[in-house]
């Protein structure tokens, strides 16, 4: 029994000088966890010395519960340090962990290359300030032709073979009609992009009786040429690369005037011609290939939506989204696209935001 | 449209290069998309010169001939052809020389004769059909010279893309007369100065024409005793550069002068119309009528005619008729040379679905007040190459004068729209070059009238353009316009913004899918077989093919047919989306059809990827239906949604309709075996549609509200319940919903168990309870857990275990 603190403290001493002695036989984190019960569980061997406390001395209590306290940080510390030992131990044996194993594999969404691009495009615009507009698939003759300046009996129509649904209902063979929906229903300003299907009465190895087309305009006071040339530039440069050449010239649509079509230096031979030796296929060796058409909006598309030619002018452009990723992607079959075999669609892991 | 440039050359003397004209032409808006050489395979060909030509040694009907071709020896060659003679210059294919149809010319032993080369035929040439005999050259020519030199064919031909409204470029003066403009040069009008050849005799035909709209000008000349017989060698090449088959003079010529000044001619074998009258009249009624080519074609009424004094003899500014056509005992030849309305001309080859030389110019429109020139030019060279009498006169019957127009024009306003760095004089310079006529007006614009050949320029607007043109656009400095739109929202969406069925897609490639795009038109089979209802259809009226007759109603023919191909392509594991529009019929819609929205997804194969630590397992409704559940909660709107057993969809097996606020809007199941076949699947399929456009109202005035939690700890409690067949967990979480218990926070199924030769469901669910102001004891949660059990009990016909 202890009677007096000087016991105390020479049992807390015996305590300590037993506990480094047991510590030094230890070689598993499970017999370190014994040894901790031992030593400092509810009814382990300080407990038992520390019953004695309220035994001593009213002057003495202090000093002896500090030094129980002391001893045990002490242990406490030993047998954390000795843990730490037995862990690198542990860690430095061979294991079965693998860490080179695959690791619980998820499966890879893909957008189609098709919403990718249209995506990108219209990010751009969105950037510069337009509006994304939709409209119906199915349109009327007025909208996709009549109102655009194409009358019925006219060449012009012969540069989109339609496919009608009857008479005057057909599957729109440009996003075109978008100009016209958007421009009755707002006055004007207006900077709206229209991306969208749209079909046409052909099918070979360059045509596919559905493709996708952006249509872009823009209608204000004093909007020229000039801006035309800047914002196509712009975006060519944005969606390409800063380097691509962008050239314009002549062409003809019915409901812009003055036309042009816009050609980019080729991105498959950087405009050269020729890729290796060989003559570029994707530019016939003429270092230019045809991405959209555009022009100033023609003054009876205008008319047709109760704009006045005089006050206001503006531009429109549209252009085929396949050939900008067949471009941009080196697609080289069109068909691919609408196959959506896997092992295409798994080229297109990543995601515009 | 095909222009030879050395024909362009005789009309305007352009000296530079080649390249530099396509450029040009180009940027003119004459897109040159090709330059070639029409005579490319006959390019290793040259003249030779027959020195001696003695009989085969050992067969009668070839000959041995010695060929010299300028190259020091002469050559021994083998000539099987009646008309090869001692003395001709010929066309001969030395030894690795090519010709048409890639064949080689190798050195050959011919009835024991070495042969060094081939003496050729023109058809063996491609130069015509002739194959009587060998060719024989005419002219002083270096032997060794090559063919198409020698023959001065047209070697440099452009392929230029004419755009609908350059109808008077569709000839070489066309072309000749915008170089002219662009480089300055003079322009050299093709000879058609007539009236010295004509005899004393009158051309007298009286024309009658009906409407002055569908042919406001008709002219005839006549020649009589004109000699049919094969044009001179160097128009036949031309032809055959251009890509028309030389047949004899007198069409060659007007072919000719086609090509050359643009304007369609027809001749007529005089002597072969009855009475000697013309008439331009519609059919009026449906009729018969074989046109030259031998076809016979059936006519609507209001095809318009070139009549005789009793039939039809030309399907007007198409195709002559068969009847009278020209042919090789022809003496008297009637020379048409008309306008005829643009409109009507389409409207009929569009309707036989013909394009002629002819009727693809009359479309776009040929220029009325050239006309006179074009019929004397071709009535001047049937008379030099045919020899003809060319009666006096023209008969001329013009109900409708050709009207020029008057353009009120501001150069400042071409200059502010073209964004350009020019004077006024500039602009009007470059119309003047253009053929127009510039008057100044009081109010400080101008009066321009473009040349009758121009006509596309009928507004400003087109004369901006012109100067543009010239202008180069390329020199057009780029700027960028500040944008100064209206601050109100949308101006124009069908169904849902464009960046809503954006979101959606890029919630089914979080999940894992991948977007397919496929067409909007099927096969109607395909909709019936599926189960559609055919009165809702959208038929297509000129299907390129029976796959792509009708519009779907059904968006998932996309991806089933999607995974039909990878299937095919032994790829595994698809998980295949699309959003694309279905259509319906709807008597309301201003197109006749209702487009609607429509998500559809498809599962096949295994649930996860092929690793070393997943489980086999295949895909099934639960994980499809998690989804859909999943894309409602992201939204908001999960509460609306509800999901009832249908047998409403025949190709769903264990099909259920997917509805918001009690409205359907899709389904969901697994296909069933009996479909399997046709889309090749082997395994399961899940399959779901959902109308976007309905999940969009139901979202788009959604806003997130946050709700404050509770801080005090939640308290677990599990419950096991045995039920019958039948009673499905809806049932079972209504009546937990109904028993209103007050802490009860949320339910979880946890475990779901069918014991072996049982039809009853064991059923582990996992309440949490909860109150918002304090924590609660064992006891009170043990209290309230053991009375909802009760009240299950009480409610429906589940016991505990």
């Amino acid at each position: 029994m202890v009677r007096n603190a000087k016991e105390f403290l020479k049992k807390l001493e015996e305590l300590k000088s037993k506990f480094s002695e047991s510590i030094g036989k230890i070689n598993s984190i499970k017999e370190l966890e014994e040894l901790k019960v031992k030593f400092l569980g509810r009814k382990g061997e300080l407990a038992k010395i520390m019953k004695a406390l309220p035994g001593l001395a009213k002057e003495d209590k202090p000093m002896a519960g500090k030094a129980g306290n002391e001893t045990k940080n002490w242990i406490e510390d030993l047998l954390a340090q000795k843990k730490e030992i037995l862990e690198q131990t542990e860690m430095s044996k061979p294991s079965s962990f693998d860490h080179t194993l695959p690791g619980r594999e998820i499966w890879s969404g893909s957008l189609h290359p098709i919403t990718i691009t249209i995506q990108e495009i219209c990010s751009v615009f969105v950037s510069l300030g337009y509006e994304i507009v939709t409209g119906p698939e199915i349109e009327t003759d007025f909208y996709n032709f009549e109102a655009l300046n194409i009358p019925k009996d006219h060449p012009a129509r012969d540069m989109q073979d339609t496919l009608y649904i009857s008479d005057n209902i057909l599957l729109r063979t440009h996003t075109s009609p978008l100009q016209i929906r958007t421009m009755l229903n707002t006055k004007p300003p207006v900077a709206a992009i229209a991306p969208g299907k749209v079909y046409r009465r052909d099918s070979d190895l360059t045509h596919s009786p559905m493709f996708h087309q952006i249509e872009g305009f823009l209608v204000d006071k004093d909007v020229n040429m000039g801006d035309l040339r800047g914002t196509l530039t712009y975006f060519v440069q944005h969606i390409f690369s800063k380097d691509t050449k962008v050239r314009f010239r002549p062409s003809f649509f019915p409901f812009t005037e003055p036309s042009a079509e816009v050609d980019i230096s080729c991105v498959i031979c950087n405009g050269t011609g020729f890729v290796g030796n060989e003559p570029c296929r994707v530019c016939k060796q003429t270092g230019f290939v045809e991405i959209l058409g555009c022009g100033l909006i023609d003054p009876k598309v205008f008319e047709s939506v109760g704009y006045d030619p005089e006050a206001y002018s503006g531009f429109a452009f549209g252009l085929g989204v396949e050939r900008v990723a067949m471009l941009k992607y080196g697609i080289n079959d069109l068909r691919l696209f609408f196959e959506n075999d896997t092992r295409f669609l798994n080229q297109f892991l990543d995601f515009p935001v | 449209m095909l222009l030879s440039v050395k024909w362009l050359k005789e009309i305007t003397p352009y000296e530079g290069e080649v390249n530099k004209l396509a450029h040009v032409l180009t940027m003119l808006g004459l897109e040159v998309e090709e330059i070639f050489n029409p005579f490319e395979e006959i390019s290793d060909i040259i003249v030779g010169y027959v020195v001696e030509c003695g009989k085969h040694p050992n067969a009668d009907k070839l000959k041995l001939c010695k060929v010299d071709i300028a190259q020091g020896e002469l050559l021994d060659v083998v000539c099987g052809a009646p008309n090869v003679e001692k003395g001709q210059l010929i066309a001969f294919a030395p030894v690795g020389a090519k010709l048409p149809g890639n064949i080689k010319i190798k050195k050959a032993k011919i009835r024991g004769q070495t042969s060094y080369g081939m003496i050729c035929s023109e058809m063996e040439l491609g130069l015509s059909d002739d194959h009587s005999g060998i060719m024989v050259i005419k002219g002083n020519i270096q032997p060794g010279t090559k063919l198409i030199d020698a023959l001065d064919l047209d070697t440099c031909v452009f392929d230029i893309g004419m755009t609908p409204n350059r109808a008077d470029c569709l000839s070489v003066l066309g072309v000749a007369r915008e170089v002219a403009a662009y480089f300055d040069l003079p322009l050299n009008i093709p000879p058609c100065d007539v009236e010295k050849f004509e005899q004393e005799k009158k051309c007298e035909i009286p024309i009658e024409i009906e409407d002055p709209d569908d042919c406001p000008l008709y002219m005839a000349r006549i020649l009589e005793d004109v000699k049919i017989k094969p044009s001179p060698d160097w128009m036949k090449y031309r032809l055959v550069a251009m890509g028309v088959r030389p047949i004899n003079n007198v069409v060659d010529i007007t072919n000719y002068v086609l090509l050359e000044l643009g304007h369609p001619l027809h001749g007529f074998d005089m002597d072969l119309l009855k009475g000697h009258k013309i008439r331009v009249q519609r059919a009026k009624k449906e009729l018969e009528f074989t046109t030259l080519d031998g076809k016979q074609r059936r006519l609507s009424k209001d095809a318009l005619l070139i009549w005789d004094s009793e039939r039809p003899i030309a399907l007007a500014g198409i195709m002559g008729g068969y009847e009278s056509e020209i042919n090789e005992n022809t003496k008297n030849v009637l020379l048409e040379c008309a306008i005829f309305s643009p409109p009507l001309i389409r409207r009929t080859a569009r309707r036989l679905g013909i394009s002629t030389e002819a009727s693809y110019r009359f479309e776009r429109g040929v220029d009325q007040l050239g006309a006179e020139n074009v019929i004397n030019r071709a009535a001047y060279l049937i008379h030099r190459f045919g020899g003809g009498q060319i009666l006096k006169g023209i008969s001329k019957n013009e109900p409708k004068k050709f009207k020029l127009k008057n353009i009120p024009f501001r150069p400042k306003r071409a200059i502010s729209l073209l964004s350009i760095d020019a004077k006024s004089e500039y602009c009007l310079n470059i119309l003047n070059r253009l053929g127009c006529e510039i008057l100044p007006t009081d109010d400080g614009k101008y009066q321009v009238t473009p040349p009758s050949f121009r006509l596309d320029l009928e507004r400003e607007i087109d004369l901006v353009e012109e100067v543009g043109r010239f202008y180069g656009l390329e020199k057009i400095p780029a700027t960028l316009p500040r944008i100064t739109k209206s601050a109100i929202g949308r101006t124009c969406t069908h169904g849902v913004p464009y960046e809503f069925l954006y979101k959606i897609k890029q919630w089914a490639r979080g999940l894992g899918l991948q977007e397919c795009v496929t067409y909007s038109f099927v096969d109607k089979d395909e909709l019936i077989f599926l189960g559609e209802d055919g009165s809702e259809f959208v038929p297509v009226a000129n299907p390129l093919s029976k796959d792509q007759d009708t519009m779907r109603t059904l968006v998932v023919t996309g991806v089933l047919n999607a995974l039909k191909t990878n299937i095919h392509n032994f790829n595994q594991d698809i998980r295949l989306f699309e959003i694309a529009r279905a259509f319906y019929k709807d008597l309301y819609s201003e197109t006749g059809v209702r487009e609607i929205n429509k998500l559809t997804m498809a599962l096949h194969g295994n649930r996860y990827p092929t690793n070393w630590s997943l489980p086999r397992q295949s895909w099934d409704f639960y994980d499809l239906k998690g989804m859909v559940e999943n894309l409602f909660k992201i939204l908001g709107i999960y509460d609306k949604l509800k999901l009832t057993s249908t047998n409403k969809y025949n190709f769903l097996d264990k099909g259920a309709e997917i509805l918001i606020n009690n409205i359907e809007i899709g389904f969901l199941g697994t296909l069933r075996k009996k479909y399997h076949k046709q889309y090749h699947v082997k395994t399961g399929v899940v399959l779901a549609e959902l109308d976007i456009d309905k999940i969009y109202s139901e979202y788009k005035d959604k806003q997130i509200q946050f709700i404050a939690w509770s801080k005090y700890p939640p308290v677990f409690r599990d419950m096991t319940i045995v039920c019958p067949e039948g009673l499905t967990y809806e049932e079972i979480r209504h009546c937990l919903e109904s028993s209103k218990s007050q802490l009860l926070e949320e339910v979880d199924l946890i475990d779901l168990y069918i014991p072996e030769n049982s039809q009853e469901k064991r059923i582990t669910l996992r309440m949490t309870y909860r109150d918002p102001k304090r924590t609660l004891t064992d006891r009170e949660v043990d209290k309230v857990h053991s009375n909802l059990g009760k009240y299950l009990l009480e409610h429906l016909p589940v016991r505990f275990p």
